[in-house]
């Protein structure tokens, strides 16, 4: 379990000392001027404490709107000096559970944050919302508009963390990756879509030319969101982004490789022959290798990946599947609308770039 | 600028070799005006100059008035164009480029200009523009949405932060693509491209701005709605100055004009100056905008459809 703790000082910590013994919690302290820049980078977490010392009402509760809205946890709130008149109040703003100056001299027990999270998970699951109307009415709204607003996130964006099947985390960049051993990576295939544009008198090498500088560019446009091009195979390959469990820059990432088209095309990188490319997302375990060794690399999960991106992404599309999705940034939230599932796996796709009419 | 003997004696060969002295004289014209041999050597009119002895007076001259690398130039244009309906062979040229290059310049064969090179040094002048020379460039300028507003609204130290991080993101953007950031307002800048394709590199540092925000907004900003801008690019002739507030005249108006009155937030807007320079791949971006005036311009705005 990871628990978060937004707090003015490190006071707080005596509170903990019964979770904190626990060795399946990770509690991390942070200050309340990072609550803004934690929500945005798209963290989560399974609690949220939220300390109101030093926080004026309006604050307080413009906070805990935020945190509850963001789906980044289930919130809770220490009021070590019984501050707050309207306790009621704060479980219309979301939270799931109150600690005043008396329980938090007691110190709070492991029993007490399973039991704030059973009842968030009860009060706070959101009803499946139908395909047809729910769909429908957002794409409407949605439509080719240039301003990000709230109503912009499809509601039932997956922003809670979905599990991974047999996590394996290494880190968020490549310091904690080992040659030869399994992690969890986030996985994304590009393609370029070139049997359109091949005609019967195209050189082969103009489009060996085209592909090698094509590659060249993804490789520059990922490296700075530690993505690595680690497999290349004709007109398609796989990006790998290292997972710590938590967090990758897997989503923005992608998102910057599909914005970077109109650049290279604009400084001839790219030419007819590579214009258009497909990408798509996954998160899956895949033993790391480097060289030659990858050629011959046996992977069910690179099937899947190959799959979904050559035959469930359309041309130019950028299609990501739910469980990497979820840890998509909150900023990014509204760019993303649904898609058909895949082999079981509902997936997400990116909305269109607009060109002018 | 401090030369070597070596590649003083390679200037004076080149031209004693390429040129007679009468040409000489033309050419070095093409910098200075009024140049004239005799009355700088001091040979009276009756007697003829010797070539070396001609060809070592300008480059004394030249490098005395800081003019050297200009004159590099021209000679690498002639090669090309010729001089007077006739072409010339310059000899020793491609070493001549290379020994001003190994002074920290790096030179464009395209518009055979000598340009700082951008890994050693970076000034506003790229190393050649004159104080008070006219030259054509392509400028740049953004201005913050609604600062009166934000500054009011927010505390200082957060509007300070968050400016300061769109500060340096428009530097590295700007000088990515070798312009220079002339000024910095506050809540706006003006840069400027010299030389190469300064259309293009202008636009892409105007859409690279646009995304960059994009991300920054989604990711980083500190303020409870989107950091915002606008973002003018025109092209015209510039009088070239130090001091920022004494560059003016009609280009400086123009460009102000299109960020101010027609540009739309988080957009970029261009003028046709501009955008007729562009390569159709970044071109079909761009929507024409109403304007007032008859000026057309054209606007590029990142969305995000169904």
């Amino acid at each position: 379990m990871r628990i978060v703790v937004f707090a003015p000082d490190e006071s707080t910590r005596d509170i903990f000392r019964s979770v904190d013994r626990k060795g399946t919690v990770t509690l991390e302290y942070m200050h309340h001027d990072d609550i803004r820049t934690w929500v945005k980078s798209g963290h989560s977490a399974d609690m949220l404490y939220l300390d109101v010392r030093e926080l004026p009402a309006r604050d307080c509760s413009r906070l805990l709107k935020r945190l509850a809205g963001s789906g980044s946890g289930a919130i809770a709130v220490i009021d070590i000096d019984n501050e707050i008149d309207d306790v009621g109040r704060l479980y219309f703003d979301g939270v799931c559970d109150y600690l005043n100056a008396h329980l938090c001299d007691e110190g709070l027990k492991p029993s007490r944050v399973e039991a704030a999270l059973r009842y968030h998970h009860q009060v706070h699951h959101q009803p499946e919302i139908s395909e047809e109307s729910g769909h429908k009415g957002y794409e409407e709204r949605t439509k080719k508009t240039g301003t990000r607003s709230r109503s912009d996130i499809p509601p039932d964006f997956p922003s809670i963390a979905r599990a991974i099947p047999r996590l394996i985390p290494s880190s968020r960049d490549w310091s904690g990756v080992c040659e030869g051993e399994e992690y969890t990576f986030g996985l994304l295939y590009v393609g370029i879509d070139l049997d359109d544009a091949v005609r019967k008198d195209t050189r082969p090498e103009l489009v060996r030319d085209s592909i090698e500088a094509f590659r060249s560019a993804v490789s520059e446009a990922s490296s700075p969101y530690n993505g690595k091009l680690w497999f290349w195979k004709e007109q398609a390959g796989v990006v790998l982004f290292p997972f710590d469990g938590v967090n990758s820059d897997a989503v923005t990432g992608t998102i910057q490789l599909a914005l970077r088209g109109m650049f290279w095309q604009a400084e001839t990188r790219t030419n007819y022959l590579t214009e258009q490319y497909r990408l798509a997302l996954h998160v899956g375990n895949i033993v790391f290798q480097q060289g030659g060794r990858r050629e011959t690399l046996v992977s069910d999960t690179i099937n899947y990946l190959f799959h979904l991106g050559s035959m469930h992404a359309g041309p130019g599309e950028f299609i990501a599947t739910e469980p990497i999705l979820s840890r998509c940034p909150e900023g990014f939230r509204h760019c993303f609308v649904p898609h058909d599932s895949f082999k079981g796996v509902k997936t997400w796709r990116m909305r269109r770039i607009l060109r002018p009419e | 600028m401090r030369v070597s003997s070596r590649t003083r004696n390679l200037v004076v060969r080149a031209l004693a070799a390429s040129f007679d002295v009468h040409t000489m004289n033309q050419v070095v014209r093409l910098l200075v005006r009024d140049y004239d041999l005799h009355e700088r050597t001091g040979f009276p009119e009756s007697m003829p100059i010797p070539g070396r002895d001609a060809a070592k007076q300008i480059v004394t001259d030249l490098l005395e008035w800081n003019r050297l690398v200009e004159l590099v130039q021209i000679l690498a244009h002639i090669s090309r164009a010729g001089l007077a309906g006739r072409p010339y062979r310059i000899a020793e040229l491609q070493t001549l480029i290379l020994a001003i290059e190994e002074l920290g310049y790096q030179f464009e064969w395209s518009s055979c200009t000598f340009f700082e090179d951008s890994q050693r040094t970076r000034t506003r002048n790229w190393g050649v523009l004159e104080d008070g020379s006219t030259c054509l460039l392509t400028l740049l300028r953004i201005d913050v949405v609604g600062n009166s507003t934000l500054v009011r609204e927010y505390p200082d130290d957060v509007i300070q932060r968050t400016y300061g991080d769109l500060r340096k993101m428009f530097r590295e953007i700007i000088e990515e693509r070798n312009g220079r950031v002339w000024n910095w307002e506050g809540d706006g800048a003006t840069a400027a491209f010299y030389g190469g394709d300064t259309q293009l590199a202008a636009t892409l540092c105007g859409f690279e701005l646009i995304h960059q925000l994009f991300f920054y907004n989604a990711l980083s900003c500190r303020l409870d709605s989107d950091l915002q801008v606008r973002c003018a690019i025109h092209q015209g002739p510039i009088e070239y100055h130090q001091h920022f507030e004494r560059i003016k005249g009609p280009t400086m108006t123009t460009l102000v004009d299109i960020e101010s009155r027609y540009c739309a937030p988080q957009a970029v807007c261009l003028s046709e100056m501009v955008y007729t320079g562009l390569n159709n791949a970044l071109a079909r971006w761009l929507a024409p905008v109403e304007s007032h005036e008859s000026m057309p311009l054209y606007q590029y705005t990142l969305r995000l459809g169904a």
